[in-house]
């Protein structure tokens, strides 16, 4: 098969061979620092002369703020600087430029940043922030969706009169055909809950100045180079005088993709004292000053012919945007490639509406708004299954595309291997007998069997003008790599990934590979970690820029040995015969030859991979991404009839993943998505009302625990994508997609219940079981409210 | 400002008794309940801490007479891991290997657990069972007071009790369980792992030729205080575990408690599941 345009014949006989790290597993490089608590945190972080930041939130849904007295915080011994709207220039910013750094005139939401101080230790700061008086005048609250969009509803913000502020529509087909053409048809109103990240490490920020005016921030952001341009226009500095180094990110899934407020504040605080600030968010404030997953109402109608052949579908989509807007709004740009593309439909319709709200608000999260579709689009699926008469299976089957295919939405799928991971899910599951087979409920207890595919990017995103990744690399002394790469870890493990793709490339241990991947002064730009682009992206980038060092190394110990280079290959940190193996130099050798000897030279390359992809065209349509990924689930569940408890009792899950890098790191990453997916369908909600969040805590808000999670079988199908790095697509996001949507088709076949919202609380489904069995207690549970007495 | 200014250690109950005067000092056993809620700044941090692990006398199992006698300060983990208990404790020693996780268990202790009085605190109704005394101590003129409260009268709220300022809890007490005797308890949670309970029950049944001689009924979660169920007992008492004794005994428990609704759980969803786990359990009982 064709890789990259770097492979060379010498490539071609080389991937014959055994590859010494690619498919291994490979524990992650910054693992033993964590594990053993050597890793240095933001809040292990301390310069001299540093002082602590605080935030003083609204704490109010929808207020105008009639006045801001700071006199006695100002006046508390050890406060170094209080700051109001009033003392910083306030640029707009977010993707609806509804937000600024501090809140000048209204606060739309509970969480937005009225005040900051900075002081000598984080209590002086906690205490001047209480005696921060602040004079508000209530305006009404706009708590729902449903009341932002009723008559005469409060305006939130002045630009968006209706309270929308967004439309993301979409076409492809002719609805009205798809429903002419259909033998069935089935229409649900789905409700999906509020969800937040849960990073282990929260939200944090050191800022400093030096004497001239430069800016160093120890930030813990995703994407630093857009990061560092986006804030640049905030706070008045040009970008090349900011330097953002992030220590070890304690989890993003999506939740540093953005400039949020306390960044650009701690900034200001940094510039009035003219001292280091750190700000640092504790869990209550992680819980509701940062934003969430899009709660979303979706109404969705969609159709098959008698054959199982889908025709249509129609989609109604309401977001709950929140009180200001973060990038997190324009998820159903994503939303619509999983309604358009997963599975072949010639006929779909997306209609959105981004509504404000006085709530929190939202941004990205790990599936960008797919999650959400899938849900949807695999419960319709198996109720069409139902009225056919069909396996849920065999109509997946017979609608996944296969490899050549170009989807409704422009799509190209040079690699497809959704059938393969249908089958093999279901096979590893014991699909067979345990969905069909026979599932009476014993003692109150039923079981039943689900099932639910993805689609998703695979090879990055074009949704900037550029989708790539830079990586300089240089081949140091007694063989020392450092690499120095665009991208970020956060956790996922793409340093390892890069590790042992430049290893593979220059035949050395993993242990001599060095990667310098979090400071923006030293690091090539890349778009950042999003679209679960960086294995592939920069993958691809550190191999091409591995590929040239190797060719320079194999043509200086050519010269050295009197060799053709195409007769000799790097192993194990030695130049060996290519046919033989037989060790002839170690490449250390080679390196202080090329310095001290011939041309010296230093074998220092770079590289800047921009993926095959398009930007999308004014429909949204085109090859958005290089690759695409697929994958199915299957979940087995137990049902409690009289209590509403449902326990996954076993998943299998099958992802085509182009090819392996890192055996361990991919099992960890479809093992996590499978954990956090978990949670998303059946414990996981933070609770809004009228504005004000009621489970700020890890007591409340639940989190799935060790305990909960079933043995989970995961399969890797080896589709090995011409674009990819050793064929290797994208992994990070997709594994919680599907996670919802099997677990929900497996109550429904345990039960015969279909739940249209997550999450499936014990309460909820207690509730639905019993409506279903026609108790009339049904519509006495639901929602609740108060807090807790323990 | 909210800064601990003076820590405490007292090693005998005399000088702790002495120390804790008239209860303006925080009481410091493990706290797992004290720091989430000073870190939170739910309640200002006191100035005086008196931390009560030092005292020896606070810690262990030790059979006194006819009682078995539980320190203040022994930890859930080895309440959970006590062969005595274990055997004669009913259900305690599981309910306190159900509180949290191990790194909980390994802090929190049976006093604090206590004098926290939330209502879903996981010792309290298998304390219930076993009408078990707490014993507090204060500071007298002839050095140290002490009283005995039956558990059910020592719960006055969520988060109070009888206990006085100047008192503090050093024991539990109660009498071992015959074998005659059988014990049953569940709590229920959104998750099994690291739940506070939304609803708890538990049964202590003594039977003698199929008829229930002696029974005790608690609840947890489902009233401001863990509570004694009476009613259902009364349904038990002199019965068989018929199907429809089962159902009356439920149906009395669905009806004494008093729950609410909270981001936890509906108050009827709570009187639902409360049924369901003592229907369960008495289920159990008969066909044992
Ligand atoms: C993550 C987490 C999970 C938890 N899960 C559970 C659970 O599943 N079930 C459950 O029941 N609880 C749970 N708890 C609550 C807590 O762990 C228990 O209530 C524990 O037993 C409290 O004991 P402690 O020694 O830590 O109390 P502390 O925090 O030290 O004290 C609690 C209260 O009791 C007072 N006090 C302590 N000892 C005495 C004494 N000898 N005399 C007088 N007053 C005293 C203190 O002043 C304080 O008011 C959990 C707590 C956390 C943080």
């Amino acid at each position: 098969m064709i890789r990259t345009d770097v492979a060379t014949e010498a490539d071609a006989k080389r991937t014959t061979k055994e590859p010494s790290f690619i498919g291994k597993r490979v524990p992650k490089l910054d693992a033993p620092d964590k594990a053993t608590g050597l890793a240095r945190y933001l809040d292990d972080i301390k310069l001299p002369r540093m002082l602590y930041g605080k935030i003083l939130f609204s704490g109010r849904p929808h207020a105008r703020i009639v006045n801001i007295d700071t006199a006695a915080a100002k006046a508390l011994n050890g406060v170094r600087a209080v700051i109001t709207a009033d003392d910083i220039e306030l640029v707009p910013f977010g993707f609806g430029s509804d937000n600024t750094a501090l809140k000048k005139g209204t606060v739309t939401c509970v969480r937005d940043e009225v005040a900051a101080v900075a002081a000598d230790t984080p209590q002086i700061a906690a205490e001047a922030i209480k005696l921060i008086r602040v004079t508000y005048e209530d305006l009404p609250v706009v708590a729902s969706v449903a009341e932002a969009l009723a008559d005469g509803a409060p305006v939130i913000h002045e630009k968006a009169p209706n309270n929308i502020p967004f439309n993301f529509d979409y076409l492809h087909g002719d609805i009205e055909q798809g429903i002419a053409e259909s033998d069935v048809i089935v229409e649900d109103t789905f409700n999906l809950q509020r969800v937040t990240h849960c990073c282990l490490g929260t939200s944090g920020i050191i800022a400093e100045f030096d004497a001239t005016g430069k800016l160093t921030l120890h930030s813990l952001s995703q994407v630093p180079f857009l990061y560092t341009h986006d804030l640049s226009r905030i706070i008045g500095i040009p970008p090349q005088r900011i330097r953002v180094i992030q220590p070890p990110i304690g989890g993003g899934f999506g939740s540093k993709l953005d400039v949020h407020p306390f960044e650009p504040i701690c900034v200001f605080l940094a510039k009035a004292t003219q001292r280091p600030v750190r700000m640092h968010f504790t869990r209550e404030e992680e819980f509701f000053a940062t934003p969430t997953r899009q709660p979303m109402i979706i109404r969705l109608r969609s159709g098959a012919k008698k054959d199982g052949t889908f025709t249509f579908r129609d989609v109604k989509m309401t977001l709950d945007n929140g009180g200001r807007t973060s990038w997190g709004a324009t998820t159903p740009w994503i939303s619509m490639r999983t309604f358009s593309s997963l599975y072949r439909v010639p006929h779909v319709r997306q209609d959105v509406d981004v509504v404000y709200t006085n709530n929190i608000y939202a941004c990205a999260f790990r599936g960008y708004g797919n999650p959400q579709a899938t849900f949807t689009i695999e419960a319709q699926i198996d109720s069409l299954a139902e009225k056919i008469g069909m396996d849920p299976l065999d109509i997946r089957l017979k609608n996944a595309q296969e490899p050549g295919e170009t989807t409704g939405q422009g799509m190209v799928l040079r690699t497809c291997g959704l059938a393969e991971c249908l089958d093999t899910a279901a096979r590893n599951a014991g699909w067979e007998v345990k969905h069909s087979g026979a599932q009476k409920p014993t003692h109150g207890i039923a079981r039943g069997m689900g099932m639910a595919s993805l689609f998703h990017v695979g090879g990055g995103a074009k949704i900037y003008r550029s989708d790539g990744c830079g990586t300089m690399l240089k081949v140091d002394d007694f063989g020392g790599v450092t690499v120095q790469t665009g991208s970020s870890e956060i956790g996922q493990g793409s340093e390892t990934v890069i590790a042992q793709i430049v290893a593979e490339e220059l035949g050395l241990p993993i242990a001599n590979i060095r990667i310098i991947n979090n400071d923006t002064a030293l690091t090539p730009w890349d778009v950042g970690v999003h679209a679960s682009r960086t294995t592939f992206i920069a993958g691809n980038s550190a191999l091409r820029a591995a590929r040239e060092a190797r060719g320079k190394l194999l043509d200086a110990a050519a010269a050295m040995l009197k060799r053709d280079a195409d007769e000799i290959d790097l192993a194990d940190g030695k130049v060996v015969d290519g046919d033989t193996g037989e060790p002839l130099e170690s490449i250390g050798k080679v390196i202080r030859g090329m310095h001290f000897g011939g041309k010296h030279e230093l074998v220092m390359t770079t590289d800047f991979y921009e993926p095959p992809s398009k930007a999308p065209d004014k429909e949204q349509k085109g090859d958005i991404s290089a690759c695409y990924a697929f994958g199915t689930h299957v979940a087995e569940v137990e049902v409690d009839l009289d209590t509403g408890v449902v326990k996954v009792l076993g998943f299998s899950a099958a992802h085509d993943v182009g090819r392996v890098i890192n055996q361990l790191g991919i099992e960890g990453q479809v093992e996590g998505g499978i954990a956090q997916g978990i949670g998303y369908a059946l414990s996981e909600e933070l609770k809004v009302e009228g504005g004000y969040v009621l489970n700020p805590t890890f007591t409340d808000y639940k989190l799935m625990t060790t305990q909960e999670l079933p043995e989970i079988k995961t399969a890797f199908i080896e589709t090995q994508d011409p674009a990819g790095p050793y064929g290797a697509k994208g992994i990070a996001e997709a594994p919680l997609v599907p996670v919802a949507a099997a677990i929900a088709n497996a109550v429904y076949n345990a039960t015969g219940v279909r739940i249209t919202e997550l999450p499936l609380t014990p309460e909820r489904v207690l509730a639905k079981l019993q409506e279903a069995r026609g108790d009339k207690s049904g519509e006495t549970y639901g929602e609740t409210c108060g807090q807790p007495h323990g | 400002m909210t800064v601990i200014q003076e820590y405490l250690a007292p090693r005998t109950l005399e000088e702790l008794t002495r120390l804790v005067g008239d209860g303006e000092a925080a009481i410091y056993a493990g706290g797992t309940d004290l720091g989430p809620r000073w870190n939170k700044d739910v309640v200002e941090k006191p100035a005086t801490v008196i931390d009560v692990k030092a005292i020896a006398e606070l810690h262990g199992v030790r059979v006194d007479g006819e009682e078995v006698v539980i320190g203040a300060c022994t930890l859930m983990s080895q309440i959970e891991a006590d062969p005595m208990l274990r055997k004669s404790a009913g259900a305690l020693a599981p309910a306190a290997g159900r509180v949290a996780c191990p790194q909980i268990r390994n802090r929190a202790t049976i006093g604090g657990n206590l004098c926290n009085a939330s209502p879903a605190a996981d010792t309290a109704v298998p304390l219930i069972l076993l009408d078990a005394e707490v014993e507090l101590a204060s500071v007298g003129d002839d050095g140290v007071v002490r009283r005995r409260v039956p558990i059910t009268e020592f719960f006055t709220g969520p988060g109070s009790t009888c206990r006085k300022p100047g008192e503090v809890l050093t024991c539990v007490r109660f009498k071992p369980l015959p074998d005659t005797t059988s014990c049953a308890w569940d709590k229920f949670g959104t998750r099994p792992a690291m739940e506070i309970a939304v609803a708890s029950v538990g049964v202590m049944l003594e039977q003698a030729d199929g008829v229930v001689k002696r029974a005790r009924v608690g609840y947890g979660s489902v009233a401001p205080t863990p509570l004694r169920g009476h009613k259902a007992e009364a349904e038990l008492a002199g019965k068989r575990l018929t199907a429809e004794v089962i159902e009356r005994v439920t149906a009395a428990a669905r009806d004494e408690i008093n729950p609410i609704s909270d981001v936890r759980a509906g108050a009827e969803y709570r009187r639902t599941v409360i049924g369901v786990m003592l229907g369960r359990m008495l289920n159990d009982a008969a066909g044992a």
